[in-house]
């Protein structure tokens, strides 16, 4: 029974696709993000009134220069902070020192000292950077990439909300120019922040996702007397090329938006009609571009990363920019070109932008992750600010007009888009390293370590029951031929000779005496070898030897198994210098296994494919299925028409087919594979599965054999949609219709698994076997992150079919989903 | 080949009793069984050989078919308790390095823990 779900759950998914037991962590998030915005948009509105009223804006490079000095030690000491605080503590510690700073601003205030406002700009700044960087580490801590894609959306939409209403409360309450009474008023959400800081920590230790929310971080637990500052959170980004990528793509874009903001201004500053006005202009515009930053947030931002992905979703926001900077470069400067490039640049940036950029850090480990989370934000954002403005001003130092200006801007933006372009790629190997591989194919690992045509011989040669010497002697020569008469061996079978309690394999030897010492043995093993071979190409032996085998086949009384045994397996090793055909087909036919077994073994041999038919018919016995792969196997890739043509036969049972299906997968040949994909390419559901597993075989064991991309895709499709028809029966069968007939589960995992063995065969077949064992065993996480890693490697259409048949969602969205990607499958 | 099971924890334990090999097959060959244990959900699984007196090359077949079976799911399969003549046969053929093999019951199902 799944609970009814809340009213609150019911308002919020209109928002954003929002999971049951999710509300309570998304909206204190939010409430987190807004009270912080709603604080510095009080706070920033009196750094700038403060700094011109005292200093003007002539002194502003100087409150430039110190913020980055400062920022710089800021995160010297937040590294160093961060490794021996728990979360909650430092962020606690923080807002607590941001709150009694502010009051000692007020009061200092009082005295009018001029360079206290620069002092006061700077802290401003110091204060942006710390607060919003421990946010965004708090939605690191506690989502997946999955679930921040998913809730983005609102819980970002927050940091904008607070902006709005922060800067227009300023605006109402704001008794004189500079009135520092409002610093009380940002305390007091500053408090509020530390209230909802504290619940957020209450949820933490309820689900225990991130123990160093009330313990210190993972990286610190090595050793408390590691060196962590500013040189270290450096190091760590110059270390990890991600990272470098990362740190390219914010400096491009922030280099960019400040070219931006000169065009911006420059058209504004030239268009006669907003002479006088410009203040209320920019009021107006500014609250304007804010609302469409929020809009955006809400209701676009989780949507369009979800349906597009984060590289389509990363590329939005530089796209946008050249296409309006071109219509600048091109077409005559107007108001309207300015406020479509200005406009665009501040919506997108603080939504999609940033919300796709503070996804990229989610899956990098903790250890690292913040190191380099706070260099980039806190000191690389203000460094790159400075680069740009410096940038810039060279620029104009040759005083280039407007278009030239848009055309260096696009070129930044390429170079920017690339970055992102390698971010967004370096982002999948991120989340593929994120997980674990948790097995590999054994059938690889048993090829590898075992010689199994060794193996079978010698459990054979050692099965001395009940046999004659004369099998045994042509077991060892066999092993002999075939230059597998190990020494290991022999010394087992003396040393078995020599125990009396394994009497069942000494029996024969110490009757008959044939001790394995007196077995020819280097030099004189060769000349063994071809005595016996003259003796088996002398007519006259022929002839003695059709005698016995003839002998042999007619007496069929109980006890008399072995002799015929004997013939079977002395035919394999006088080829090729004598087969008698008519012997050897009645040996195949023979009732017992084991003379069955050596016949096939030696028709196999003498590569005779007239025996094929009954061999192949032996498949469908399990007594006799294994022998007879084997020895299909060792007439090799010559029958693989012959084997083409039973495939293709109705009349044949369905257990031949499927043990067909079996042998042509461990050939592994190229034309074995493309048959296989061409049955496949058939209807024949009960084939399938077979079928699905032989190519995967082959896939895993031949990493040189192709395996024809469009009939995986067109049966990926079609399992699809059977199991969509499964899912939509199973979950018939909870709401009360008709029940499923069979064991639907064990079809949907059976289903499940070949869906992820046919991606195998389209995209690297290592990335789908760690999501597919992730995706089965592994925890939540590993689970989100396994979905993630598709979500990055599979094209547009197969992402869209594959995961809404995997993501965790409560049965009436399943539901739903379902159906319409039933719609969509259907459509040609 | 008769056999029997038992769970402890969610580790199936299967007592095999007499030979695994071709002339002795029932309706359903150790692979087979094993196969349906799988889909089942069963992912560790112990053979217990105290009681098996002797394998064929068909038997040696079931056993690592269905040692493959189970890894390939992401499971392990183990031995526990085979004679000492097989063993040795498991040695020679270096069966030893792929299996894995337990004298001791309990220490094999404690081994299924610290993986």
């Amino acid at each position: 029974m799944t609970a009814e779900p809340s009213r609150l759950h019911r308002f919020l998914s209109h928002l954003v696709e929002i999971k049951p037991g999710e509300e309570r962590i998304t909206l204190l998030l939010f409430f987190y993000f807004f009270l912080i915005t709603a604080a510095y948009s009080i706070i920033k509105s009196l750094r700038v009134a403060s700094y011109l009223e005292s200093l003007g804006a002539d002194k502003l490079p100087l409150a430039y220069f110190l913020t980055a000095v400062s920022i710089g030690l800021v995160v010297a000491v937040h590294a160093k902070l961060q490794a021996r605080l728990s979360r909650l503590n430092l962020i606690i510690l923080s807002l607590s020192f941001f709150i009694l700073t502010a009051v000692l601003f007020w009061f200092l205030f009082s005295f009018q000292w001029a360079w206290l406002s620069l002092a006061y700009y700077v802290w401003a700044n110091i204060f942006l950077a710390v607060v919003i960087t421990q946010f965004w580490i708090v939605v690191n801590d506690i989502f997946d990439p999955r679930e921040t894609k998913r809730l983005v959306g609102l819980f970002g939409s927050g940091g904008i909300l607070g902006g709005i209403l922060g800067g227009e409360a300023t605006g109402l309450m704001a008794r004189a120019s500079v009135d520092t009474r409002l610093l009380f008023l940002a305390c007091g959400f500053l408090l509020l922040t530390i209230v909802v800081v504290y619940l957020i920590a209450d949820w933490q230790k309820r689900v225990a996702k991130t123990p160093f929310w009330v313990s210190t971080e993972p990286a610190s637990q090595k050793g408390k007397n590691e060196r962590v500052g500013f040189r270290d959170c450096l190091q760590t980004v110059v270390r990890h090329r991600y990272f470098r990528l990362l740190a390219g793509g914010i400096a491009l874009s922030l280099i960019v938006s400040t070219f931006i903001d000169w065009q911006f201004s420059k058209v504004v500053e030239g268009t006669a009609s907003l002479e006088n006005r410009l203040t209320s202009f920019f009021g107006h515009f500014n609250a304007g571009l804010l609302v469409l930053a929020f809009l955006i947030q809400i209701f676009l931002t989780s949507r369009f990363v979800q349906k597009f992905g984060i590289r389509f979703s990363f590329l939005i926001y530089p796209s946008t920019l050249i296409a309006v900077l071109t219509g600048l470069a091109v077409l005559p400067a107007s108001l309207l070109m300015a406020l479509t490039l200005k406009a665009s640049d501040k919506s997108l940036s603080y939504t999609l932008n940033q919300s796709v950029r503070e996804l990229l850090y989610i899956p990098v480990s903790p250890e690292i992750k913040y190191k380099a989370k706070i260099f980039i934000d806190m000191f690389l954002n203000r460094f790159a600010r400075g680069l740009g403005g410096i940038l810039l001003m060279a620029l104009l130092s040759f005083n280039p007009d407007l278009r030239f200006i848009s055309l260096v801007t696009i070129l930044l933006i390429l170079g920017w888009m690339a970055v992102n372009l390698q971010v967004t790629r370096e982002y999948a190997t991120v989340v593929r390293n994120k997980l674990k591989k948790k097995w590999d194919r054994a059938d690889k690992m048993v090829a590898e370590q075992l010689d199994l045509d060794y193996l079978k011989l010698a459990f054979d040669t050692l099965d001395t029951r009940g046999r004659s010497r004369e099998l045994l002697a042509m077991d060892i020569f066999d092993l002999m031929k075939q230059q597998k008469l190990r020494p290991e061996f022999k010394e087992l079978l003396t040393s078995s000779l020599s125990e009396s309690g394994v009497s069942s394999l000494g029996t024969l030897f110490e009757e008959e005496a044939l001790a394995l010492s007196e077995w020819p043995a280097g030099e004189s093993e060769d000349l063994f070898k071809k005595e016996v071979d003259e003796i088996f190409a002398l007519e006259n032996y022929q002839g003695l030897i059709r005698e016995y085998i003839r002998r042999a086949l007619a007496d069929k009384k109980p006890g008399k198994e072995i002799t015929r045994m004997e013939a079977a397996k002395i035919i394999g090793l006088m080829k090729p210098r004598w087969v008698p055909a008519e012997e050897l087909a009645e040996l195949l036919e023979d009732e017992s296994p084991e003379v069955s077994r050596l016949a096939m073994d030696s028709a196999a041999r003498c590569g005779q494919k007239e025996h094929l038919a009954v061999i192949i018919r032996k498949l469908k016995n399990p007594a006799t299925r294994e022998d007879a792969a084997a020895a299909l196997l060792t007439f090799g890739s010559k029958i693989t028409g012959t084997l083409s043509d039973y495939l293709e036969d109705e009349e044949l049972d369905l257990e031949t087919k499927k043990s067909i299906i079996d042998v042509l997968s461990r050939m592994g040949t190229q034309e074995a594979t493309d048959l296989l994909a061409l049955e496949l390419q058939k209807n024949q559901p009960e084939l399938d599965g077979e079928l699905i597993e032989a190519l995967d075989r082959i896939h895993h064991l031949k990493p040189g054999i192709s395996i024809p991309v469009e009939i995986s895709r067109k049966k990926l499709k079609e399992e699809i949609e059977r199991h969509c028809q499964l899912l939509l029966a199973m979950l018939g069968v909870r709401h009360g219709q008709v029940p499923l007939e069979g064991e639907p589960e064990k079809e949907l995992a059976r289903s499940q698994s070949d869906i992820f063995k046919l991606l195998g065969f389209i995209y690297p077949g290592d990335d789908i076997s760690r999501a597919w064992q992730n995706f089965r065993s592994g925890t939540k996480e590993s689970r989100a992150y396994a979905l993630e890693l598709l979500d990055n490697i599979l094209i547009k259409s197969d992402r869209e079919w594959v995961l809404p048949l995997l993501e965790d969602l409560p049965p009436s969205d399943r539901l739903k989903r379902i159906r319409t990607l039933l719609d969509e499958l259907g459509k040609p | 080949m008769k056999i029997t099971t038992r769970e402890i924890n969610d580790i199936l334990i299967v007592d095999i009793e007499g030979e695994i090999r071709r002339s002795d097959i029932t309706d359903l060959t150790l692979h087979q069984w094993i196969k349906q244990q799988l889909e089942r959900g069963k992912r560790k699984i112990l053979l217990n050989f105290e009681k098996v007196e002797f394998i064929d090359s068909f038997g040696v077949g079931e056993i690592l078919a269905s040692y493959i079976s189970t890894n390939n799911l992401g499971g392990k399969l183990k031995l526990v308790r085979i004679s000492r003549k097989l063993y040795l046969i498991f040695q020679v053929t270096m069966l030893t390095r792929v299996l894995e093999i337990f004298d001791d019951e309990q220490v094999a199902l404690e081994s299924f823990f610290k993986e």
